[in-house]
């Protein structure tokens, strides 16, 4: 009988060494033919040994080991290994990719291994690409606009999260920062920083602002019609110019 | 399922409150009767008494009956005005229907005894409106307490939740699947980090029940944390502690150092390839106290993880209402790489 080959990936010594050890105890036939610390190196590893079977953990550093099975899909079949069902896995069909849970059991790693084996007598593989989708998708919540602005300050960097700043002015040559703990300017212009931060969040009021309208307290509108916001603990306040006075009619 | 019972019991407290309410009526009804009659007011104790029965209880009808409409709205004119109608309507329907038991006619009431009557009204009116707006304002107070009982249930809710989000799933399965595999291969390093489980476990256990905890209380959670990811992560993570013995003593509201070490490993080194070293290091600065925890990490990625939602909100949100204006959090870039945190806060020690 022709001897299945396998990869174990996982950032976690111990947890490979318990796989690997589990392994051997459950299925004598396979052999490990590698170990990958990381994302990539499992993907190296994937790519030079051509295995039957590849264990990956999903969170590993550098690359998850979804990314790690969407780069190497059709090379062999992939068993995802989490500590948690934090990526909804279960909502997963186990035919296409199987997932262990950790600490992974000596009976579930056998029902995952009588499945493997018939995957393997069975051909082709199994299409995997929509099950990749759905979870990279679940795993890839991360935002796309921007989260943290870096000012100098003295003599270090600050890391100012969006979420704790009032609003951004043009003045002169910079855009200076109203933030919770002070004010700092960076050098990002206002349209760069309307084009980079979540519009949901962030608005234009004025040719030279731009409010964070989570930490808006309220809009007073004068005689006149002209519309000052104000926030909740900040004695600054803003005015809304005629052109974005729009954006607060139904407040 | 808990919906039927909690309604039950409403509805419990409603008739007990209801029936408590009507006693309470009859007795200020006998009250004014006596005060009235002590001032030789209308025709003797007794039938004062009765009058007084009727209007009492014809005005507190009427409040009754206008409850459903007095709740539908908020504005406090609207629930005023509904009160007086309420008041007017009662107090003359009390006294032609008190008029009648007492054996004096319709006919003599609109007639010769008008102005006894209009008097009878007008004192229903002027006791019906005292009366109402006692009861009124006792009904305040109370949804005033109930308001506050939820506000104290919130911030118990946001402490459970704090024990919680500290003890997230992912890092306790991990935790103890790396345990779970040592036990074959490595029984005694599987002890140690048991132990060192159980002993991060004790200590932030105790310090989430406590107010204030002292530096060193806080740095023993941080450090069996820490030890925790150690073991998992072998020589990918270095760390140093730097607690001045001056400052063990000092005492910092619980678990403030520990998210901030949590973010430092899950933020900056799990994700990298290289890992790196965490420092935390207490300093006695002006009578403040400054902690600062670093990592070699990844840094910040501008578009990255969204900074206000990993602990450090609630971190904010705690200082704030502590210490006012007069503690500090910030973040820095770290040099050459990672990020730096920055707390201040007063020095306290008991």
């Amino acid at each position: 009988m022709q001897t299945v080959r396998a990869i174990i990936a996982d950032d976690e010594e111990a947890l490979r060494s318990h796989l690997r050890y589990k392994l051997a105890s459950l299925w004598p036939g396979l052999e490990i033919v590698g170990e990958a610390r990381d994302g990539e190196e499992a993907l190296d590893l994937i790519r030079r040994e051509r295995p039957d079977i590849a264990f990956l953990d999903i969170s590993m550093p550098g690359m998850s080991g979804i990314e790690v099975a969407k780069a190497a899909t059709g090379v062999c079949l992939f068993v995802f290994v989490t500590a948690h069902d934090e990526f909804a896995v279960e909502a997963f069909e186990r035919e296409a990719a199987d997932y262990l849970l950790k600490p992974v059991t000596d009976e579930r790693l056998a029902d995952t291994i009588r499945r493997l084996k018939g995957r393997l007598a069975a051909t082709p593989a199994p299409d995997l690409s929509s099950v990749l989708e759905r979870l990279s998708k679940v795993l890839t919540k991360a935002p796309r606009h921007l989260q943290w602005i870096k000012a100098q300050h003295k003599d270090g960097v600050r890391l100012i999260a969006v979420n704790d700043i009032y609003f951004f002015r043009a003045t002169d040559k910079y855009t200076t920062v109203r933030a919770r703990d002070g004010e700092f300017l960076i050098r990002k212009t206002l349209k760069e920083l309307e084009n980079e931060l979540d519009p949901a969040q962030f608005w234009r009021v004025h040719r030279a602002a731009i409010v964070n309208a989570r930490l808006i307290q309220k809009v007073d509108r004068s005689l006149a019609g002209t519309r000052t916001i104000r926030f909740k603990d900040l004695p600054d306040n803003l005015t809304v110019s005629r052109a974005y006075s729009h954006l607060f009619r139904q407040m | 399922m808990t919906e039927p019972l909690i309604r039950r019991e409403y509805q419990q407290l409603t008739l007990k409150r209801f029936a408590a309410s009507a006693v309470l009526n009859a007795f200020i009804n006998t009250a004014i009767a006596l005060l009235l009659t002590a001032i030789h007011f209308g025709r003797g104790f007794f039938s004062n008494l009765v009058i007084s029965q009727f209007i009492g209880f014809s005005i507190y009808g009427a409040n009754m009956a206008v409850i459903p409409l007095y709740q539908r709205t908020r504005k406090p004119a609207v629930q005023i005005v509904i009160i007086i109608a309420a008041v007017l309507v009662g107090a003359v329907a009390g006294t032609v229907l008190g008029s009648f038991a007492v054996g004096t006619g319709p006919a003599a009431l609109f007639g010769e005894q008008f102005p006894f009557f209009t008097q009878v009204v007008l004192l229903g009116i002027l006791f019906g409106a005292l009366v109402s707006y006692v009861f009124v304002s006792l009904e305040r107070i109370s949804e005033e307490r109930l308001r506050r009982v939820e506000t104290e249930k919130a911030a118990m809710e946001s402490e459970l939740r704090l024990l919680q989000s500290q003890m997230e799933p992912h890092f306790l399965f991990n935790t103890l699947a790396n345990i779970r595999g040592l036990i074959d291969s490595d029984p005694r390093r599987a002890g140690g980090m048991l132990e060192t489980f159980v002993a991060f476990l004790r200590s932030s256990l105790r310090a989430s029940r406590e107010r204030t905890v002292t530096l060193a209380q806080e740095m023993d959670v941080v450090r069996s944390y820490i030890d925790l990811f150690a073991v998992r992560m072998g020589d990918r993570l270095r760390y140093r502690i730097d607690l001045p013995d001056g400052l063990r003593e000092v005492r910092i509201p619980p678990l403030l150092l520990q998210p901030l070490v949590e973010n430092a490993i899950k933020h900056g080194l799990e994700r990298s390839v290289r890992g790196g070293e965490i420092t935390v290091t207490c300093l006695a600065v002006n009578g403040m106290v400054r902690l600062i925890v670093t990592d070699s990490g990844k840094g910040v990625d501008e578009q990255g993880w969204v900074g206000s939602g990993m602990g450090l909100d609630n971190i904010r949100k705690r200082l704030s209402l502590l210490y006012g204006t007069a503690a500090t959090l910030f973040l820095e870039e770290n040099t050459p790489t990672g990020v730096k945190v920055t707390v201040e806060i007063p020095a306290e020690s008991k």
